[in-house]
């Protein structure tokens, strides 16, 4: 048997030879001792041979243990497009679950031994079925073998995952997307289907896959991407809420195909981060965000998914040349975290409001301190070294209440904060594009921001609200309602505020064809939106 | 039409062959197919059905439109083949079916198969270019990712040991790092493919490159050359010149794989490479080894190009044209007459060099700049110019008329310094 133990952001130093003795229970009976070098309790998993499942040509991928542990459906290209078969663990007999012209994928099971999947035949080029129906929609295998379709239409949904309870199913979906994107969805079974998108994303590249619910249904967490330069990150937030989530994964890792264990308390995904040799399948304590890779020897490993017993997961691994079914006995313990102190939930501050009155233009600081603004076009004011502004890497945000009087070409700016580290650390602009932007920066300046959903209308007052939050993400509230958009990566540190400036670019040019009605700046959040979620928050009734 | 020009062709290269002096001024245009896929008229009926023989001959009829002779058939988008390629893995390339790809929703566009398409479309196209006399040949950015993750390869993916790394330890799946001979082998593998479809002129695009840059070369190769070489760490900032040329090193053991690749294979294919953002010349590094770690003036000196395509320049406001043309001068100086080189008539504008701008410089209209450029690349003793990209009527009829006056009229011969 082979044991890692979990580790932060530092790699955890193990010192051979001292027995510890809390893993007692475990099922594999193996102990050796093994001790980190930072003070959390410790999360340790022990793996044993990995078994070889199938064989033969083809790629068979995305494996699912079914809730009796009996069968395994997974995907295979063997016959050239895909189709889902469903394995006899005992008997190793193997049989057609879904097969035919058509690409049918992504097998989830009902806890009654029903099939769902993604199911897409696309005929004819791109022109030919412009204006009919060539979509990935859901299909349902039922156990009398009859085959239900549950979702159909000119869009993409696709990793679907089953609630312990049967009645919903959670997949990714790119119907009302206009980017490169994906959103979540959410499909209730019975007793008629209906279908309803639960966390909207759209944009250049931003996007959510594969949503898997804890086993007591209480949270959500998936795979989100949030620009072609970012990774692929797990996320998770309760799943009566998902606009408010929280990274579960670093941003130096690739990370995807998140499958909870059967109690609720691990994360088995796919990983990838500087120096390993290829795609792992690893195992997250999602309440601390240690993260473990198992050895399942040569080659890529992929999707890993528990048994329904939690002691066993199967994967796929490519060491034979193409990708076949493999399992592995698994076995992960955490020991219980102190829970820290709860926190107040961190109250906003607003560091910089403006004030109008007449022709004479105000900051007030958040200590009652002034900035008289200098009038600098003829909608523009300009603020020297407003203080408060220096929020380093924590959380702040930026509300401009504004009317657009006309949109014109080019970019147009309605507030920039300058400062030494960015000439434009943050701005609320709008582009030719006539919709709203805001934008941050990641520590080397690269800009970091999102459009509002929609175009911005003429002569009418809206409010931006934008939020870089303190893992860097950036978000946007337009008139209250959150924006489809989502970036991340913003986590430069901002140091005192060199200039603030309204109406205009900070040396004076992108002039705003509008007014700026309302300003407020500052760090946290404004009153009534919530902070994001702390991973402790969410996961700390997992580990009690 | 086109048969009555492509005859006087024919004829005009006989005579200039028969007397064995001046060679044709190159007309080259880049091709971009997934630019028409989507082009329809007012109710809604598509033009153009790139996925089929058809809708590519009709790409190719409208492209020649601008008196182009040599054309340049865009292969891939970032690392996604647009033809049936057994390294980059079809048909998974299709969205959903990788599911670490983001689809691209738009309709047409979201829905290409480049990759499955029969007959292959590459194989296809450039047949058809050579039975029609034109120099044949493939636009391939140096890019793995065209800025979406719908772009991203099947190779890629499946190698994320190769993949980019920032200096703070982040890995990133937009371009796998040339420093591994895995990869490089990979990219001859690709480069193989194009020659078996009957590629003549290879064009690697150094300004399409997809969000890379040397800032991500942080990886194990790459640090331990450094370390050696310097006996320090690598410097943080990635546009450190000392860093630039380092990574510029292995990207010039790249080209000159590909060098000998394309050699080897029996017949003659040129190797052109695209630079961008080119201002005068010193002695310093410039943008292309800053931004994109490649040296195109050592490649150019020791011979591994066949020829130099700028793509766009730093021209001066105050004096458009005229600081156009002493930027060319610089570059033919600094390619000292070891390959051909040739200069942008560009319709974009991603670069604000191109000709809109020059339109808002000068007042003057599309057409006449594009003659005016054409003819100062003449005057200045280029090879060529080159059109990037042509898409449908993005040069208007007016600087098609142009163009094809001067490549077909006085500039049609190469004048020679």
């Amino acid at each position: 048997m082979r044991q890692r133990e979990g580790r932060l952001q530092k790699q955890g130093r193990c010192v051979s030879g001292r027995a510890w003795f809390g893993w007692v229970a475990l099922s594999l009976g193996i102990l050796s001792g093994c001790r980190s070098n930072d003070d959390l309790p410790r999360f340790v998993c022990r793996w044993g041979h990995v078994q070889s499942l199938t064989a033969g040509p083809g790629n068979d991928t995305e494996a699912v243990w079914s809730p009796d542990g009996k069968r395994i459906a997974f995907q295979t290209d063997r016959k050239g497009d895909l189709d889902v078969m469903v394995l006899d663990v005992a008997s190793g007999h193997l049989a057609a679950a879904a097969d035919g012209a058509g690409h049918a994928c992504y097998p989830a099971w009902t806890p009654d031994g029903a099939l769902v999947y993604a199911f897409g035949k696309l005929g004819g080029t791109a022109v030919q079925s412009a204006n009919t129906d060539c979509g990935y929609g859901l299909r349902l295998l039922q156990t009398t073998g009859e085959t239900r379709l549950l979702t159909q239409g000119h869009w993409r949904d696709y990793t679907p995952s089953v609630a312990a309870d049967g009645k919903t199913v959670y997949y990714a979906s790119t119907r009302d997307c206009t980017g490169n994107s994906a959103s979540l969805w959410r499909l209730t079974l019975a007793p008629a289907v209906s279908t309803a998108c639960v966390l909207h994303l759209d944009g250049g590249t931003v996007g959510a896959v594969q949503p898997s619910l804890s086993p007591d249904g209480s949270k959500l967490v998936w795979a989100q991407l949030d620009s072609f330069r970012q990774n692929w990150r797990l996320c998770a937030a309760f799943s009566t809420n998902l606009d408010s989530s929280v990274f579960l994964t670093p941003s130096e890792m690739s990370a995807y195909a998140p499958r909870w264990s059967p109690d609720g308390r691990f994360i088995a995904f796919t990983g990838f981060r500087q120096g390993d040799p290829g795609w792992g399948a690893c195992v997250l304590e999602p309440y601390s965000g240690r993260v473990l890779r198992l050895d399942t020897g040569k080659g890529n490993t992929r999707n890993p998914c528990w048994s329904p017993s939690g002691k066993e997961i199967v994967f796929e691994n490519n060491r034979t040349g193409c990708y076949k079914l493999y399992r592995m006995p698994v076995t992960c313990c955490a020991a219980p975290m102190p829970f820290p102190p709860e926190a107040t939930p961190g109250a906003g501050q607003i560091e910089a409001r403006l004030q109008v009155l007449e022709n004479r233009a105000v900051l007030i600081g958040a200590n009652g301190s002034t900035v008289v603004g200098k009038r600098s076009a003829p909608n523009g004011w300009m603020f020297d070294g407003p203080k408060g502004l220096d929020f380093g890497a924590d959380a702040f945000f930026v509300r401009v209440t504004l009317v657009v009087d006309a949109h014109e070409q080019g970019t147009h700016i309605a507030a920039v904060g300058n400062y030494a580290e960015n000439a434009l650390g943050w701005q609320v602009y709008v582009r030719d594009n006539r919709k709203l932007w805001f934008n941050s920066r990641d520590p080397k300046g690269q800009f970091v921001g999102v459009e509002s959903d929609q175009p911005v209308e003429t002569g009418k007052p809206v409010t931006v609200l934008g939020i870089r939050d303190a893992d860097g993400t950036v978000r946007m509230f337009l008139n209250g309602k959150l924006q489809s958009a989502r970036n991340s990566g913003a986590t430069m540190s901002y140091g005192p505020a060199l200039k603030v400036s309204l109406g205009q670019q900070w040396n004076g040019g992108m002039r705003f064809n509008g007014r700026v009605l309302g300003f407020e700046c500052g760090r946290g959040y404004p009153k009534g939106v919530p902070c994001v979620p702390t991973r402790e928050a969410l996961f700390k009734e997992v580990v009690k | 039409m086109i048969r009555f020009d492509l005859a006087l062709v024919v004829v005009a290269s006989f005579c200039c062959s028969l007397a064995g002096a001046a060679e044709r001024f190159e007309v080259a245009a880049l091709v971009d197919s997934f630019d028409f896929a989507a082009v329809q008229d007012r109710q809604g009926r598509l033009f153009f059905d790139t996925e089929t023989p058809t809708g590519n001959v009709a790409v190719l009829d409208h492209v020649l439109l601008t008196g182009a002779n040599t054309i340049l058939w865009r292969n891939c988008g970032g690392a996604t083949m647009r033809y049936q390629s057994a390294e980059e893995r079809t048909p998974w390339v299709q969205a959903p079916l990788d599911k670490r790809r983001l689809p691209d929703n738009r309709a047409v566009h979201g829905w290409l198969r480049y990759y499955e398409a029969e007959p292959d479309i590459l194989r296809h196209i450039l047949g058809v270019c050579h039975e029609r006399g034109l120099r044949a040949g493939v636009h391939w950015p140096f890019e793995e990712t065209h800025w979406a993750s719908w772009t991203f390869g099947a190779w890629n993916f499946e190698h994320p040991q190769y993949w980019g790394v920032t200096g703070k330890g982040q890995v990133w799946s937009g371009r796998c790092s040339l420093a591994y001979p895995e990869v490089v082998a990979h990219k001859l593998r690709l480069a193989d493919e194009l020659l078996a479809r009957g590629t003549d002129h290879l064009f690697v695009d150094t300004w399409r490159i997809g969000g890379w840059s040397p800032e991500y070369e942080y990886v194990r190769p790459e640090v331990e050359r450094w370390r050696a070489k310097y006996g320090t760490e690598p410097p943080a900032d990635p546009k450190d010149p000392r860093w630039c040329a380092l990574v510029a090193e292995t990207s010039h053991a790249y080209f000159v794989a590909l060098r000998k690749r394309l050699d080897a294979s029996g017949r003659k294919v040129r190797l052109m490479v695209g630079i961008s953002d080119v201002d005068r010349l010193g002695d310093g590094p410039d943008a292309t080894l800053l931004t994109k770690g490649v040296d195109w003036r050592r490649l150019a000196r020791e011979g591994v190009l066949d020829a130099v395509v700028v793509m766009n320049v730093s021209w001066d406001a105050d004096r458009p044209f005229e600081s156009t043309r002493d930027i060319y001068r610089g570059v033919i100086a600094a390619c000292q007459g070891k390959c051909q080189v040739l200069f942008p008539v560009q319709m974009y504008d991603y670069s604000k060099k191109g000709i809109p701008s020059y339109q808002k410089a000068t007042g003057q209209a599309a057409d006449k700049i594009a003659g005016r450029l054409l003819r100062i690349a003449w005057e200045e003793g280029a090879d060529g110019v080159c059109l990037e990209c042509v898409d449908y009527k993005n040069y208007s009829d007016a600087t098609c008329a142009e163009l094809r006056l001067l490549a077909d009229g006085p500039c049609r011969m190469k004048l020679r310094k």
